[in-house]
């Protein structure tokens, strides 16, 4: 009886019966929250943003219903198209592209500012969840050709120049290798030169454990074991001195403005200053906030940027701890709910797609949200559903359509 | 081995249910996820919650802007209560920056500018520089103490509403002008280190500089009030946030007497030198003169070229001379005399015999005056003056005793007086060879006796030691805040004087006013006073002239000290500046036995 009373409404959402809800809502909700905190920023200056927000927003939630409803698995037969298409875009965006803040390159179309390294990162997503589907990650040249093929959508973001998105398409890339049965000791084998050259600026002795552990972990996960490990403390041992060398290369501002977040006010007026009114929004936000629309730093425009990269400096002016504390829940839900989508999917290609989703949300979080209290440097990376960007906006709704579709097409159990 | 690599890989077929190490690599994913997600969230807990007062008012700190309110000043009153120093109202002009150019203010303030006080460029200059500092729209002083024509001329060309605001502010006024200055003191603008003492104080703030306005610095300013306006991070004024209105500073008495402070001003007038009158029962000083002088006023206002060439000048009108060490010369027999008895070297009835002159060590000293006074004691010794008496009585007492009872007696001292100077100087043969890397000789007792050589004493000092005299012997703590008089700390201490010492010394000085050097103060229209005068020689020019002194003799009430930079001797020219002192302390004369004094 109750079924038959409620067919109607069930039918309507037959096709996406099995998606994750949660997720869907905790998305929604950021949006949503994304738009409100945009709108208190734009409060002063009466910029509607806020408004192209909620609207991109709104498309982007069409899509992704749209995704969820469409069967994935389609979307591998396209994958050399779409990986061919987000390469021959950001070669298209080093000829054409714009400029903004010295770093963002766009493509306008029409009325529209186009970010391909932002659909990079969906593109890239699709083209290695296809790549662990086929074969999983368990020998060496599997492993290269996967970092081959993120090396070239990675070598062209790095060049226009944009690093915090190259780092995101590395994050994507590790995480998928990991999820794909790459041995840990390789993908600690790989970032290790990065780490060594860090230590050997830092503390020497650290240096030196570190290359003796990748020497380690060489021999133990390599098929060439003496060769491997000897290598491997070689590559360490010279990136320590090759970072040094690198290091030293930099222009004093450059080498500033990395180590600015350890110290911001050494430039409180230069490279120091969003650091620090960033730190003093949110730090003024104390438990409950000052009000929302009542931040004053945010009302009085201290923080530049504030509606794209530094948005999370609102919420915690505004909101508070408490107000910090339900974003960073509600992101950690979105994580949970992704790595659990990654279990039940029926296949590689869908479990393998909702982990990189989640090397791409998880990196951009913590680097931004790092960034606004001083946990990390400036990167130029923003905040999933809350910072403004369109293109932004809609590869993260993208990105959840299709882990959506991944849940609502795992192998349902029927009584 | 296919099991293991399916177990291993999970990826070797599609599986329904995740498989074991599948699910480890989502734990390891969630614990990292957990992990970063919570790192985050500790520093914002560290951020918002223990630091979160600190920001807040950091933000607070960025979003106000405070228009200072300069509280009134506390006014200085000396111990009857007429006014050395107050605050005076004044209108000063301001200038709102708000959103033109220097270049188009030039045009608009031109037509004004004779009202400024500064060239109508300078001021552009200003908001081009406060722009620069991101305190764009602060309004800037353009006038202070706005006559009544600028006034109305103001009135006649305001360029617009809300450009120039006039403010009523107040000022420091010394309303005797030089009178005291070295004791007042005087403001000036506060500098980085006074705003990072007092961080309340807005840049430009006035401060007390030198004497008592420094001293009584925090009980005299107040507190500075704000106009608080919110302003955003351009610097643009938006609104106003509240106002915390200024607090007055206190008033403050000093002991200083107006008339007896103006009387030692007349007698130092044109020369170098100083007055100090005390009460010697207290140590409240009564007068505190230094020549040349300065006025207070003109570090309140802008200092004027011919102003700071006056105070550039040798004679150096800022240094307070009352607090400079000068040769006692024979003022210090005083302390000759109380050493030699309170010592043991000598009873308070010995008897020496003097001579034209002395042949100490192959040196010959010469007693003043030719002949010799005979066989004498303290008394007479004193008031002749006899310098063959002391010397023996010199050499004989040591110079450790000697300059033992003058620190009793207060020279030397450390003062609690809070006014920049130096101290006196007692040599002995030990400091002498630390000082001066020189041995002590036998004429070095015999000049220190007669407070000639090595010896130094600044005028407070030498009021100090007439006033143990004065007093029954206690060393009284000079001091000028009327308040001090009451506190223990500036209690006078007894040092020990026998009676018989106290007698003969006052005996002698008694006899050096009523027949002896310093007769020109045997006036019938004064209270008899007791003193000694001093000529001390110095390399430089004429003698100096010094007297010290007490009056009335049997109930004391003020005792003074003067000294006059080559002046000559010091029964003509310091003794009667004494007798102008005294004549003001102790009310007018009447016309009638007001006889001309002044040789």
């Amino acid at each position: 009886m109750l079924r038959s009373s409620r067919w109607n409404l069930k039918s309507l959402i037959q096709p996406w019966a099995d998606i994750d809800w949660v997720l869907l809502l905790a998305v929604t909700v950021m949006t949503v929250i994304g738009g409100i905190s945009i709108r208190s920023v734009e409060l002063s200056s009466g910029g509607t943003n806020w408004i192209q927000h909620l609207v991109m927003g709104a498309i982007g939630l069409i899509i992704a219903l749209w995704l969820a409803r469409s069967r994935y698995e389609e979307v591998e037969r396209w994958r050399w198209w779409i990986y061919g298409g987000i390469n021959l875009l950001l070669i298209a965006v080093m000829l054409f592209g714009t400029t903004a803040l010295g770093a963002e390159r766009w493509l306008t179309i029409g009325n529209f500012n186009i970010q391909p390294s932002e659909f990079a990162k969906v593109g890239l997503i699709i083209t290695l969840a296809s790549a662990i589907n086929q074969e999983s990650i368990s020998t060496l040249p599997r492993l290269f050709q996967v970092l081959a093929v993120t090396a070239v959508p990675a070598a062209l973001v790095f060049l226009q120049p944009s690093l915090g998105s190259t780092l995101v398409l590395g994050s994507i890339c590790m995480s998928m290798l990991y999820w794909g049965n790459a041995n840990p000791g390789w993908l600690a084998l790989l970032v290790s030169p990065v780490i060594s050259a860090v230590l050997f600026n830092v503390y020497l002795p650290a240096w030196l454990a570190w290359v003796a552990l990748m020497g380690f972990a060489a021999w133990k996960s390599l098929p060439w074991r003496i060769y491997g490990s000897l290598g491997a403390i070689v590559v360490n041992l010279t990136s320590g001195g090759l970072g040094k060398i690198f290091w030293d290369f930099l222009k004093p501002y450059q080498k500033a403005r990395i180590t600015m977040f350890l110290n911001p006010d050494q430039d409180p007026m230069g490279g120091g200053y969003h650091l620090i009114q960033s730190r003093i929004a949110i730090g003024a936000g104390e438990l409950w906030g000052q009000g929302l629309f009542k931040g004053t730093q945010t009302q009085l425009n201290f923080i530049p940027e504030q509606d794209t990269d530094f948005i999370f400096a609102a919420v915690g002016e505004e909101l508070g701890f408490i107000g910090s504390i339900v974003v960073l829940a509600l992101f950690w839900i979105i994580c949970l709910r992704l790595v659990s989508i990654a279990q039940s999917a029926k296949d590689n290609f869908g479990s393998a797609i909702a982990i990189g989703v989640l090397g791409m949300l998880i990196f951009q979080i913590t680097v931004n949200i790092g960034m606004t209290i001083g946990l990390a440097p400036i990167t130029g990376i923003p905040l999933p559903w809350l910072s403004y960007g369109r293109s932004a906006m809609l590869t993260n709704f993208v990105a959840i359509g299709l882990v959506l579709s991944v849940a609502n097409h795992r192998q349902r159990l029927r009584f | 081995m296919g099991l293991v690599s399916i177990r291993r890989g999970g990826f070797a077929s599609p599986s329904i249910a995740p498989d074991r190490t599948q699910t480890f690599r989502a734990l390891v994913l969630m614990t990292l996820v957990t992990a970063l997600i919570g790192s985050l969230a500790f520093r914002l807990s560290r951020l918002q919650l223990v630091e979160g007062a600190v920001q807040r008012q950091a933000a607070e700190r960025n979003r106000l802007r405070g228009l200072p309110l300069v509280p009134d000043r506390g006014a200085l009153f000396d111990r009857k209560g007429q006014v050395l120093a107050r605050s005076r109202l004044i209108r000063s002009v301001y200038l709102s920056p708000q959103r033109h150019s220097p270049a188009e203010w030039q045009r608009i303030l031109k037509p004004m500018e004779s009202i400024f006080d500064r060239p109508v460029a300078a001021i552009a200059e200003q908001i081009a520089t406060q722009r620069q500092q991101g305190r764009g729209d602060m309004p800037i002083r353009v006038a202070r103490d706005l006559t009544p024509e600028g006034f109305v001329r103001l009135a006649e060309l305001d360029p617009g509403a809300g450009i120039l605001a006039v403010r009523v502010e107040a000022e420091r006024d010394y309303p005797h002008g030089s009178t005291a200055a070295h004791v007042i003191g005087y403001l000036g603008e506060a500098n980085p280190e006074d705003i990072k003492n007092n961080p309340d104080l807005p840049m430009g703030a006035t401060v007390g500089k030198a004497g008592i306005e420094r001293l009584a610095e925090s009980t005299l300013r107040g507190t500075w009030g704000y106009d608080w306006i919110e302003a955003d991070a351009k610097g643009r004024l938006l609104r106003p946030a509240g106002q915390r209105p200024p607090k007055p500073g206190q008033p403050l008495r000093l002991t200083l007497d107006l008339a007896v402070q103006q009387a030692a001003e007349r007698g130092l007038q044109g020369r170098r030198g100083a007055v100090v009158a005390m009460d010697p029962r207290t140590g409240a000083i009564l007068a505190m003169a230094s020549s040349p002088t300065f006025d207070s006023n003109w570090f309140t206002q802008r200092i004027t070229k011919n102003q700071w060439a006056q105070l550039q000048d040798p004679s150096r009108p800022l240094l307070n001379r009352a607090l400079q060490g000068y040769p006692p010369a024979s003022t210090f027999k005083i302390v000759t005399s109380v050493a030699a008895i309170e010592s043991g070297a000598y009873s308070p009835n010995a008897m020496v015999g003097t001579a034209g002159a002395l042949s100490l060590g192959g040196t010959v000293f010469r007693e003043h005056g030719g002949g010799g006074y005979g066989t004498i004691g303290f008394a007479r010794a004193l008031e002749v003056s006899s310098n063959t008496f002391y010397y023996q009585v010199g050499m004989k007492t040591g110079p450790e005793a000697i300059a033992q009872w003058g620190q009793a007696l207060g020279i030397g001292q450390p003062l609690k007086l809070g006014l920049l100077g130096s101290r006196g100087m007692l040599p002995t043969p030990a400091t002498k060879q630390t000082l001066y890397r020189q041995p002590w000789y036998l004429g070095d007792t015999v000049s220190m006796s007669i407070g000639q050589g090595l010896v130094l004493t600044t005028p407070l000092e030498l009021a100090t030691v007439v006033s143990a005299i004065a007093n029954g012997g206690k060393r009284v703590v000079p001091h000028l805040l009327a308040n001090q008089t009451s506190q223990s700390d500036f209690q006078p201490q007894s040092i020990g004087l026998k009676p018989e010492t106290l007698n003969v010394v006052r005996q002698g000085l008694n006899a050096v006013v009523r027949q002896g050097t310093a007769k020109v103060l045997n006036d019938p229209s004064l209270p008899p006073s007791a003193g000694k005068t001093g000529t001390a020689e110095v390399p430089s020019g004429p003698n100096n002239a010094m007297y010290v002194g007490y009056a009335p003799v049997d109930q004391p009430q003020i005792a003074l000290a003067v000294a006059v930079e080559n002046a000559g001797y010091g029964g003509a020219v310091a003794a009667p500046i004494a007798k102008e002192v005294f004549k003001a302390y102790f009310g007018p004369t009447p016309p009638a036995s007001n006889p001309p004094a002044n040789p």
